[in-house]
């Protein structure tokens, strides 16, 4: 990320700080950072994907439930499906997601092994050499709420659904 | 000034939930890289966040320059309808998406009333998406927030 000079005023008082992540590509914004990539498919990737992908999607909940850190994740074929870009939003340092991520390896696998070029698999000792080489900084990275966590975001509604039921309760 | 535009159109994106997905990539104009860079070397500042926080309705976003700064991702999760969505962009925080877009191939401005044709035509539907709360606004959120900040608080004060 380029670092211009920035005029200190009152109005920047109150930025959001954006750093760069301490262990690898990506930008952070209080507890939360943002992974963006983009993989190269194999030719008749994009058709293989598409197939796999209602079994994917279906099995999004629990998977990303066990990895456990990640607010949203969302992929996207272009360039008449030669491409693949993926964004992810996850709480903490780059190096922990990527152990976090590696509970779902069977889920990423059976999607993308055969259809990302070079992908072999999570579990191959080459594959966080292989992803980092897909990965881009993005430029400019906006989150609301950047201080609370995806557990902090679960609990804060599970809170809020408790205190209203109580509520509910105490005017019955 | 909005462009209020058929509601029953299809718009592109996926949803889950109440989240969206918003992701469009497009052309950047020759030298509109480097330019970009310096507009966003340090994020929004100040009013900028101030009012993009009034929106209410973004959960994140960011801006990807790729494919040796000729083209631009820009991608977000927000609340709600695609209509509605790129209205509070014109009535919110004009100047803010005309800042950052104005690099942008073909840009036809903020208020300008072939902006919701533009975009579509740029944006492209996610294969796949994922979101861990997606039935809870970014409202819902701030308010669930304060909630569990001000049981703790009271619950620190009764253990004290």
């Amino acid at each position: 990320m380029t670092t211009a000079q920035v005029v200190q005023n009152e109005l920047t008082a109150v930025a959001q700080k954006v750093n760069t992540l301490p262990d690898g590509p990506g930008l952070r914004i209080g507890k939360r950072s943002v992974l963006v990539g983009i993989i190269p498919l194999v030719p008749g990737g994009g058709s293989k994907f598409r197939e796999r992908l209602p079994q994917f999607q279906a099995e999004a909940a629990y998977w990303e439930e066990r990895v456990g850190t990640v607010h949203d994740f969302n992929m996207i074929l272009f360039d008449n499906d030669t491409k693949m870009y993926f964004t992810v939003v996850y709480d903490g340092d780059f190096k922990p997601y990527l152990e976090d991520l590696k509970k779902a390896a069977p889920w990423f696998d059976n999607l993308m092994v055969g259809v990302g070029d070079g992908w072999k698999g999570m579990n191959d000792p080459g594959f966080v050499k292989y992803l980092s080489k897909t990965l881009i900084t993005p430029e400019f990275f906006y989150a609301n709420y950047p201080e609370a966590t995806c557990r902090d975001v679960k609990k804060a509604l599970r809170v809020q659904g408790a205190f209203e039921h109580l509520l509910d309760e105490a005017q019955s | 000034m909005t462009h209020m535009s058929n509601p029953s159109k299809v718009r592109p994106g996926l949803k889950s939930g109440r989240s969206n997905e918003f992701t469009l990539i497009s052309a950047l104009k020759p030298g509109g890289a480097e330019r970009m860079r310096k507009l966003m070397a340090d994020g929004f500042t100040g009013q900028r966040q101030k009012n993009t926080d009034r929106l209410g309705t973004v959960h994140d976003l960011r801006f990807v320059i790729f494919d040796n700064d000729t083209r631009v991702i820009f991608a977000s999760t927000f609340d709600g309808d695609w209509d509605p969505y790129i209205d509070d962009f014109a009535t919110i925080i004009p100047d803010e998406i005309d800042l950052l877009f104005h690099e942008l191939e073909g840009y036809p401005g903020i208020h300008s009333p072939n902006i919701k044709d533009w975009i579509a035509k740029q944006q492209v539907t996610a294969t796949a998406f994922y979101s861990a709360y997606p039935n809870a606004s970014v409202k819902d959120l701030w308010k669930a927030l304060k909630v569990k900040d001000a049981l703790n608080n009271l619950l620190d004060e009764a253990a004290s």
